[in-house]
């Protein structure tokens, strides 16, 4: 049993990573595009797996960035190390074990990043080698690193990871003493266990650069954390499956397809987990859930969601089509009757002809006086026509979702913020711009007058 | 000097607009979702500041994504949190996928 092998007092938290098939691709450790892309190399030897890589990750959760890592000297970039290692043969290679290295910001990473990339670039070029010194030379290049990033990183966690995903992690430890009594002491003021925090953080790496995300947008990190582990071992690992059914149940809940669908991905992964757990000696399942019934659900609602969506998208589109096909329809037939009206009447407006037709001549005049009236006002009235209609800016641009974000927290004093703001503005901008509006409001009259 | 002030016009009517579009968002939110992400910041400073809480507990908070930041004048990282993306895109209603 892996458990037994790992003693709990050296690796108190132990996790999952998850693999729907349950048995976890080594083959794949250090392929990570999420949050940025690692660099890593993984290559087998004849005496097992070496795999050396690291990542570039934006911890911070801070609104505004820029503006309050600025105002507050505080900065969110950390690079996480990962140097792990499988003494069996690949193929039938059930474990592998190393640590994580954690480079708290971007000074201390930049005196050790070129060693460890250098490490990586001489790992992968000796790949295809055909060298008889080709594994020891692997080997030496691997050792120095791992011997470097242990001497250097700031935080280092060892952990054990198993085919099945199941993860074992140590207590971080920290190079500089003074760091982790201030890291600590702020976090047990806030109510936090930081160890378990950084154990946590250094397990979020370990899953980015382990599995790919499919059922949950990659930067949801929390539906699986790490637990602390029991004697008995069987503790964390209900919390596991709980946690899983959790999300499944959230997720269910908002009603849309995409979330159902996510739903039924989560449920997956959860009967991996269960199925894993179910080949350990001592596992014994208190908790009996309703797997197939829960299948059946949430397929049933997610196809009746798409059954819907089809149904009221092709009644729309229809509706839509045929509206359009009458408006152009009409506004080609206006626009011909215009266009010709406009050919002919052209050769009337002449100044010999003035005395014979005085109505074309003053629309004539009106329309040179105020060309550039019209033209402006007519660019200012399509701007906030594509403004008001496209609101998808609002969740897209991080500053708005910013915005979004605090807004909710007091949410009826912001609408009343934002509606007041408008009008704020509104009666400011045509306070100050009068000198338009004038130039507006003397094209409109002459207009007026040129109608009645 | 008119094409200034029709640049100012420009200018303001679509920041009313854009202020407006905020407001409308924000009305037609999920109420049910929008309290229930608004509990975990206890206040606008603490959300910008990327305090948002979630329970120490073993069952994961999925609402709030963790993170963590490196105080340079204190010389200690402190834990930060925030709202996770399909958190945020439930409240508006937005699909991430």
């Amino acid at each position: 049993m892996y458990s037994a092998k790992i003693p709990i007092d050296q690796f108190p938290y132990a996790g999952w990573v998850p693999s729907a098939n349950g048995r976890l691709s080594f083959r794949h450790i250090g392929e990570s595009k999420h949050p940025t892309e690692s660099i890593y190399a993984n290559i087998t030897t004849g005496n097992g797996r070496l795999v050396l890589a690291y990542q570039h990750r934006p911890l911070s959760d801070v609104l505004f960035q820029p503006i309050i890592h600025y105002l507050c000297s505080i900065s969110g970039r950390f690079w996480f190390v990962l140097a792990a290692r499988s003494d069996e043969e690949p193929s039938s290679a059930e474990e592998m074990q190393g640590f994580i290295g954690i480079y708290k910001s971007r000074d201390d990473w930049r005196a050790h990043e070129s060693i460890v990339r250098t490490a990586i670039l001489n790992a992968n070029s000796l790949r295809f080698s055909l060298d008889v010194e080709r594994d020891s030379e692997t080997d030496r290049i691997f050792s120095n690193a791992q011997s470097h990033v242990n001497q250097t990183a700031d935080i280092r966690i060892a952990f054990h990871i198993f085919r099945s995903g199941e993860v074992y992690f140590s207590e971080p430890k920290f190079r500089d003493s003074e760091l982790e009594f201030a890291s600590n002491n702020y976090a047990e003021a806030c109510g936090h266990n930081f160890p378990k925090w950084v154990a946590d953080q250094s397990y979020f790496f370990l899953r980015d650069i382990t599995h790919a995300h499919q059922h949950h947008v990659p930067s949801s990190d929390t539906i699986l954390i790490l637990q602390r582990r029991d004697e008995a071992d069987t503790n964390w690992r209900k919390r596991i499956i709980f946690s899983l059914y959790h999300q499944v149940i959230k997720a269910k809940r908002f009603g849309d397809a995409p979330s159902v669908y996510q739903s039924l991905g989560i449920q997956a992964y959860c009967l991996s987990f269960k199925a894993i757990c179910k080949s350990r000696p001592i596992w014994k399942e208190d908790h009996h859930f309703n797997d197939e019934a829960l299948k059946q659900s949430l397929e049933a609602k997610a196809q009746e969601g798409l059954a819907r969506l089809a149904e009221t998208a092709a009644t729309s589109s229809m509706k839509l089509a045929r509206a359009a096909n009458w408006r152009t329809f009409a506004l080609a037939l206006v626009a011909i009757a215009v266009a010709v009206l406009a050919m002919l009447i052209q050769p009337r407006i002449t100044d010999g002809e003035a005395a014979r037709f005085p109505q074309l001549h003053a629309w004539s005049d009106f329309a040179s006086e105020h060309f550039d009236t019209v033209v402006g006002a007519c660019l200012i009235v399509l701007a906030i026509v594509w403004t008001l209609t496209h609101t998808d800016w609002v969740i897209r641009l991080s500053f708005s979702r910013d915005l979004l974000e605090i807004s909710n927290i007091r949410r009826r004093r912001f609408i009343g913020l934002y509606f007041g703001l408008t009008i704020v503005v509104l009666l400011l901008t045509l306070w100050v711009s009068r000198l338009a509006l004038f130039d507006i409001a003397h094209a409109l009259n002459d207009f007026l007058h040129l109608v009645f | 000097m008119l094409f200034l002030s029709y640049l100012i016009l420009a200018g303001g009517l679509l920041f009313s607009a854009a202020l407006l579009t905020l407001g409308l968002k924000l009305l037609r939110a999920d109420r049910m979702e929008g309290k229930k992400s608004a509990l975990r910041a206890p206040s606008v400073l603490d959300a910008i500041l990327g305090r948002s809480r979630m329970t120490e507990d073993w069952i994961p908070d999925g609402r709030v994504k963790g993170g963590m930041v490196y105080n340079h004048k204190e010389n200690r990282l402190e834990i930060s949190g925030r709202l996770s993306t399909d958190s945020l895109d439930r409240v508006f209603r937005q699909n991430t996928y």
